[in-house]
This record gives C-alpha cells, sequence and structure tokens, in this order.
C-alpha cells in the first residue's frame, strides 16, 4: 500500500503510513482482528428490515411532496405564518428524520456486523521529511537575505515592533474614570416629581392609597443622571409606616424610594400593596417598604435609598435634595 | 347626716343657690343641643336611609350578602379576624371579586386563585350585591362603557410596560410575587375586569386611581391587554410566554435530551 522511501506523497501519508511497518494492524480486515457475526440474521428477518428502511424512506418521500404542497397553498399572510411555519417545519423535520432514520436501520440492520481494531498512527512525520521541512525552512531563510538588506531589516522590525501600538492605545477606552457619576442623580432639591411615561408633575392626592407611581425628575436631558434617577412613590395608609425615619422623609403617608435595586440594578417595583412588600424579579430580592426598605429576603445586602420629598405651593411633589446615598448595586469607591 | 348640711346652708344661701341655677341651665343647653342634633340627623340621615331602604337592588343585595358573604366579612360587612371590612371599597371591587370567581372564596391561602364564578350567583345577584356594598361608603364605581378600540394602542403598550409589566409579565402571562402569592394571568380578564382591578387594587395590586392613571390612559392600557391576547405564536408553541425560562427548559430537556437518546441508540448494538 504504501513505501518506505523519503517521499511519499501526502495522499498516501494519511494514515496510512503504519501499513508497511504493522501490517498486521491496517484497517484492513483480517480474520484474526475481526469478530465477525456476518449475515447472522435470516433472510426473513433481512426482507423485514429492507421493508423497514423502505417504509421510512418512503415517509421522507411523503413529507417532502407534503412539504411543497404547503409551501404553496398555505398563505403566510395568515396569523403572522403560524400554520405555514408549523407545516413546513414540521414536515421537513419528519423528512429528515425519516431518511436519517432510514439509513440508521439500513445500516444496524443490514450491513455486516463485524469488529475491527486498528492501532493509532505515530505522530511524528518520516525523518527523511522533517529533514526536507528543515531545510526548506533554512533555505527561505536565506533566500530573504535579511543579512544583506539592512533596511528591509530594520522597517520591519520597526513595522512589527509597532502593530501592538493600536491594540494598547484602544485600552483607554476603558474609561475615563466615571468620577462622581455613579454617586449623584438627576434630583435637586426643589426638582419637581413627574411621571416617567407622561412628564407630568404629581400633585398630592392624584395618588389613592395603595398606589404607586414610578417617577423621574423634571427637566433631566443627561442619560447618565436620567439612569439612576427612576424613583418609585408609593402611598401608604394612615399609620402603615413603620419607620419613623421613612415618615420624616416622606410626605403625608407618601414615600419616594430609588427604583434600581441594590443587588444587581435591575428596575424594581413588584409592589404588593398589603404586605408593602417589593420584589426585584432578577434575584427575587424583597425589601419592607413599610420599614425603611429593609431587606427581608434576597441577595440585596443594603436597603433602598430613599429620596426626601415634600410638596410645593401649588400642590406638586418636590425633591428636597439628592439621594443622601449612591444609589443602585455596590461598586469600589462606594462609601457605606 | 343633715347636721352639716344645715350648718352649712346658712353661711352660703346664695352661692348654693347660683349652683342650682347654673346646673338646671347647663341641662337645659345639653337638653336644646341634643334636641337640635336629632333634629338635624333626622332632617338629614333617614333621608338617605329611607331611599336605600326603598332601593329593592339594596335590600335583596343586603339579603343575599348575609347568605354568601357575612359569615366572613361580618353581618354589616364591617370585616372580622377573616376578612376585611367592605365598607367603602365600592361597587367595582364586589363586581371585580365576584365576577372573577375569587369570592366567595375556596379557602384561605396567600392568593385568592380566578375561578369559574360561583354558580349560586348570577350577574344580577353581584350586582345587588355590589349595589348593597356601594351604598355602605363611597367607592369605585363599576365602570360603564368601556369603549377601547379607538384607544392609542402604542400609547397603552408604553403605560403597560412602565406599570403592569413588572408583575403581570411582558405579554400579560402573569409572575411570580413574594410568600406564594403570585400577579394572575390576564389572558382570562376582560376589558371590564381590568379596569376594575386598576381602580380598586385587589389583593396586593397596587391602587391606579384616575388622577394617576387617567381613563384614557386606562382604555389605551386595555386595548394593548386585548391585542397582546389575540396574538398568535408564529414559532409554534408559546410556551406559557413567560421568556427564556421554559424556553431554555424545553430546548435542554427535551431537545438535547432527546438527541442524547436517539445517540444512544444509534450507538447500541442492534
Amino acid at each position: 500500500m504504501t513505501d518506505d522511501s523519503g517521499v511519499p506523497s501526502p495522499r498516501k501519508r494519511v494514515g496510512r503510513r503504519p501499513a508497511a511497518e504493522n501490517p498486521s494492524n491496517v484497517g484492513e480486515r483480517t480474520s484474526d482482528m475481526a469478530v465477525t457475526e456476518q449475515h447472522a440474521s435470516s433472510a426473513e428477518e433481512e426482507k423485514f428490515a429492507e421493508l423497514q428502511v423502505a417504509a421510512l424512506f418512503g415517509a421522507g418521500i411523503v413529507m417532502l411532496i407534503f412539504f411543497t404542497v404547503c409551501y404553496f397553498t398555505i398563505s403566510i399572510r395568515h396569523n403572522i405564518g403560524q400554520y405555514s411555519n408549523y407545516a413546513l417545519g414540521g414536515s421537513l423535520a419528519l423528512a429528515l428524520f425519516s431518511i436519517g432514520g432510514g439509513f440508521i436501520v439500513w445500516a444496524k440492520k443490514l450491513l455486516p456486523k463485524e469488529k475491527t481494531v486498528q492501532d493509532r498512527h505515530d505522530f511524528n512525520s518520516p525523518e527523511a521529511d522533517e529533514i526536507e521541512a528543515e531545510n526548506t525552512f533554512l533555505q527561505g531563510v536565506d533566500d530573504m537575505g535579511l543579512g544583506r538588506h539592512k533596511l528591509l531589516r530594520r522597517t520591519l522590525l520597526g513595522a512589527l515592533g509597532l502593530f501592538p501600538l493600536p491594540l494598547v492605545i484602544m485600552l483607554r477606552d476603558l474609561g475615563p474614570l466615571p468620577h462622581n457619576s455613579l454617586l449623584v442623580t438627576g434630583w435637586k432639591k426643589g426638582t419637581r416629581l413627574v411621571d416617567a411615561d407622561t412628564k407630568l408633575p404629581i400633585k398630592l392626592g392624584s395618588i389613592e392609597i395603595g398606589g404607586i407611581q414610578t417617577v423621574v425628575p423634571e427637566g433631566v436631558e443627561d442619560i447618565n443622571d436620567y439612569a439612576l434617577a427612576p424613583t418609585m412613590l408609593i402611598r401608604f395608609g394612615p399609620n402603615q409606616i413603620l419607620s419613623k425615619k421613612e415618615r420624616d422623609w416622606g410626605y403625608q403617608d407618601h414615600v419616594a424610594y430609588s427604583k434600581i435595586c441594590t443587588h444587581a440594578g435591575c428596575p424594581i417595583s413588584l409592589y404588593e400593596q398589603q404586605t408593602h412588600h417589593l420584589l426585584c424579579p432578577c434575584h427575587q430580592s424583597t425589601f419592607d417598604m413599610s420599614r425603611d426598605a429593609k431587606v427581608i429576603f434576597g441577595p440585596a445586602a443594603r436597603p433602598l435609598p430613599q429620596l426626601r420629598i415634600g410638596v410645593n405651593a401649588a400642590g406638586e411633589f418636590i425633591a428636597l435634595g439628592n439621594y443622601s446615598q449612591a444609589v443602585g448595586p455596590s461598586f469600589w469607591e462606594r462609601r457605606a | 347626716m343633715n347636721t352639716p348640711e344645715e350648718g352649712a346652708e346658712p353661711v352660703q344661701p346664695a352661692k348654693l343657690g347660683r349652683s342650682r341655677k347654673r346646673k338646671v341651665a347647663s341641662l337645659g343647653v345639653l337638653v336644646a343641643a341634643l334636641g337640635t342634633m336629632g333634629t338635624l340627623y333626622a332632617g338629614f340621615a333617614p333621608a338617605a336611609s329611607s331611599a336605600s331602604n326603598n332601593d329593592p337592588a339594596i335590600a335583596r343585595g343586603r339579603e343575599l350578602f348575609s347568605h354568601g358573604c357575612a359569615s366572613c366579612h361580618g353581618l354589616n360587612a364591617e370585616g372580622g379576624v377573616r376578612a376585611p371590612s367592605l365598607v367603602g371599597v365600592g361597587a367595582a371591587a364586589v363586581d371585580f371579586q365576584m365576577g372573577t370567581g375569587r369570592m366567595p372564596l375556596q379557602q384561605h391561602g396567600p392568593e385568592a386563585p380566578r375561578k369559574r364564578p360561583d354558580p349560586q350567583f348570577n350577574e344580577q345577584d353581584i350586582q345587588d350585591i355590589a349595589t348593597y356594598v356601594a351604598s355602605l361608603g363611597a367607592g369605585p364605581a363599576i365602570p360603564e362603557g368601556i369603549d377601547y378600540q379607538s384607544a392609542d394602542i402604542a400609547y397603552g403598550g408604553a403605560l403597560f410596560r412602565t406599570n403592569c409589566a413588572q408583575c403581570h409579565n411582558f405579554a400579560g402571562s402573569g409572575g411570580a410575587l413574594t410568600y406564594g402569592k403570585y400577579a394572575p394571568t390576564l389572558h382570562d380578564a376582560t376589558p371590564r375586569q381590568i379596569y376594575e382591578a386598576m381602580i380598586t387594587g385587589p389583593e396586593n395590586m397596587p391602587v391606579f386611581g384616575d388622577s394617576e392613571i387617567n381613563p384614557a390612559q386606562k382604555l389605551a392600557i386595555i386595548k394593548y391587554i386585548e391585542d397582546i391576547k389575540k396574538q398568535p405564536d408564529p414559532g409554534g408553541a408559546g410556551l406559557g410566554r413567560v421568556g427564556p425560562v421554559t424556553e431554555t427548559a424545553v430546548a435542554w430537556l427535551v431537545g438535547i435530551g432527546g438527541l442524547v437518546i436517539i445517540t444512544m441508540w444509534i450507538g447500541s448494538k442492534a
């Protein structure tokens, strides 16, 4: 099958070279290596297997014809192509499954059954090939003449030396440093609370007892200020707030808390008006909003920050300052 | 016993007389005030109560209430250990709770599930009980004429995502809350029930009053919900429309699990 000369053609080298060296374990069927059960099944069994395979191929044919018919008859305008998708996807899947299944049954039931063992060939190339490759490389280096062409050598070194430069420069885009942008939000003393959708101010009394409204600071355009600013305005019933600080920072049973979860920063407003639990949908952190947003379940490490609110002369809710601490999840520079 | 009084009388006769006169005067004022109050009360209160007593719907509602609701909510809907007071909840709350089958409550638990309305109360019975409960104290009335067809569906979608989607899911499929409670799917709710839920805040749902989300905005939200209810599932099964959780579970368990089983079958000896 192969020879032991120094220049074998590539085709011969793939997986076949050890044949000459170890003739006993080539992928050839030899009587002592192969465990043979050829034609163990009877003629009737073979006939039955043949029918099985033919039935599977036949099912494939039917499904392919069905696919073609469905493609032209079922409208894709109806229900966003729902039924067309069912028919085309289903028939094509069944066709491929049947044809593939036919091949497998064919292989398992009709092909001769035998076991052969073939050793792995050696990983190294023949010595002659190694020497030739080495010589070719050295010849190439010599032909380039780097020793003679000084200018080429220097410019090449310069070009390769500068190549990492763009990669290093682009590291700058990891910055700039956030400075205090994580610590402050768009809330200032006197900023009106406006509805997140309508951007209209919130009048005292417009929220019912047990109601909740998502509010943002009026007139904030900067995307970073806006991103940290969403706040929940919650109205409790009389005497339902159990924390004095929470009452003092709120206004007439209304309190405002950051809507950004202190765990991973998800927007959080699954508010239960009877239990006063606030649930974060991402990791199930649960805050007791009647006890100063205390964490009662889940991975959050801190209560939600509260925004101090009041009411202006026109009866609209205003912030009495920024959040007293950074809102949202922890970060390295965060104090407390 | 008599001696101190008799001895005292001559000493301060004038003073005692004044005191008696004062007592008589204050008694007179009290009687007059009570009389006035009674007259005033008779002038206002009976007018209302006689009207409500004359309303057959309220009388019928009270009767039905005493059979079906009073065991938990109290004979006068004043509430009890097992159930809240219904004074001031309004007709909309009654219509929602009974119309969705949540009340009468089947059993106590974290959440009252939606079920087929109790067959012992028909639509008219529910209306009468609602009228009776509404007569106990002012509350949201049953919304009439909910015409959402001309509402702005895109605006409704934006409002839904801000105010509703966090609990009820982006496709209205509902979702879990804390300690066994859950926000129900909206796919079975009628437009009227959705409207009533917003204005009454049933169970743990926050109240969204008309000054927070105005009626036009409510209709826009309803239009959006009615539209997502009708949306088909073009990719096949919706898998509850709860997003990547069920989709990944099916892909891993059914898809990859099935492939592993088929691979094992192919590899096995015939």
